[in-house]
């Protein structure tokens, strides 16, 4: 596969490279290719090569000691990956990366894009755009993960205290009561009162549940239960 | 103390029962509910979800949910849904 300098203008970050750039990084690039299921590297490793994908798709995962494996992302044709030993020289990668399919990336050295950020500001700029485009997007998955547990547990609590104190109260439709307070249900389910009723205010807007002064009445049984074991959509 | 084995005579599972009833009546029933893959055995819901509620909640024929609760060891295919 034949890279020509201009070719890396499709790479965010040297959009706006000059030409001069532009052919020394393709003079000092290695292309790699690597078989579907291979890898560019391993979790752990010294980040020594800074890479841009050309063909091909890569998934960057990282494991616990426990062997557990979490996919972060998805890399795709002119993505750049594994671009912290050109920021710190010392980084080892944090991510295995692994081809999903027979993919080609060009490796640059870290250490020669670490030196040329010393004197290119476009550089230093579309890495940054990078990095906060990464942080904005691990911003909203923390909060979707923090906000799913609560909502979880608050859910199981309100499920388990019906099946325990509940009653139904209506014939035709599957409704029930639960005797507890707003306050209660926060000391019950380990939370505080701020994530309870904000949780509560949330569902009794979707129609799951409706509250009283001393009460929570499920209105939607089978959507709490979703809720509750995390179910997609029956 | 004898015990009668082979009943004769069997109780019919109505549509007003409660999942748990039906549970505590033939725990077999458990097989038709993961078969449809409902979600209802361990749900904390069984002491007041009737199987009508069941049917109505996962969209099956209720008729034919009652005709397999009664008989879980004969109950045919899954029940296709929507």
């Amino acid at each position: 596969m034949k890279i020509t300098p201009t070719d890396l203008r499709n790479v965010d970050v040297f959009k706006d490279a000059p030409l001069e750039d532009l052919d020394l990084l393709v003079e000092k690039s290695i292309l790699r290719s690597i078989e579907e299921d291979g890898f560019f590297f391993f979790q752990g490793d010294p980040a020594a090569y800074f890479y841009v994908l050309l063909s091909g798709r890569v998934k960057l995962l990282q494991s616990n000691p426990s062997g557990q494996q979490v996919n972060l992302r998805t890399i795709k044709g002119w993505q750049v990956f594994a671009a912290l030993g050109a920021i710190r020289p010392e980084a080892l990668y944090p991510v295995t990366a692994q081809a999903l399919e027979a993919s080609a990336a060009l490796a640059i050295e870290s250490s020669f894009l670490h030196e040329m950020m010393q004197t290119r500001p476009y550089l230093n700029f579309g890495l940054m755009q990078l990095m906060t485009g990464y942080i904005q997007e691990m911003q909203v998955r923390y909060k979707e993960l923090a906000t799913e547990r609560i909502d979880r547990r608050l859910a199981l609590t309100l499920l388990r205290l019906a099946s325990q104190i509940g009653t139904r109260i209506q014939e035709d439709s599957l409704v029930v009561e639960i005797p507890l307070s707003r306050q209660d249900l926060a000391e019950v389910s380990g939370s505080t009162m701020f994530t309870v009723s904000r949780t509560l205010a949330d569902w009794e807007r979707q129609g799951l549940i409706e509250t009283g002064r001393e009460r929570v009445v499920i209105r939607d049984p089978h959507g709490l239960v979703k809720i509750a074991e995390g179910l997609e959509a029956s | 103390m004898e015990y009668l084995i082979n009943m004769e005579i069997k109780i019919q599972i109505k549509d007003d029962w409660t999942v748990d009833d039906t549970l505590k009546n033939d725990p077999r029933a458990s097989n038709v509910f993961f078969r449809e893959r409902m979600h209802c055995p361990g749900c904390y819901m069984q002491k007041f979800c009737a199987i009508k509620d069941v049917a109505a909640i996962y969209q099956v024929d209720l008729a034919k949910l009652l005709s397999d609760l009664n008989n879980p060891e004969t109950a045919g295919k899954n029940m296709s849904r929507r």
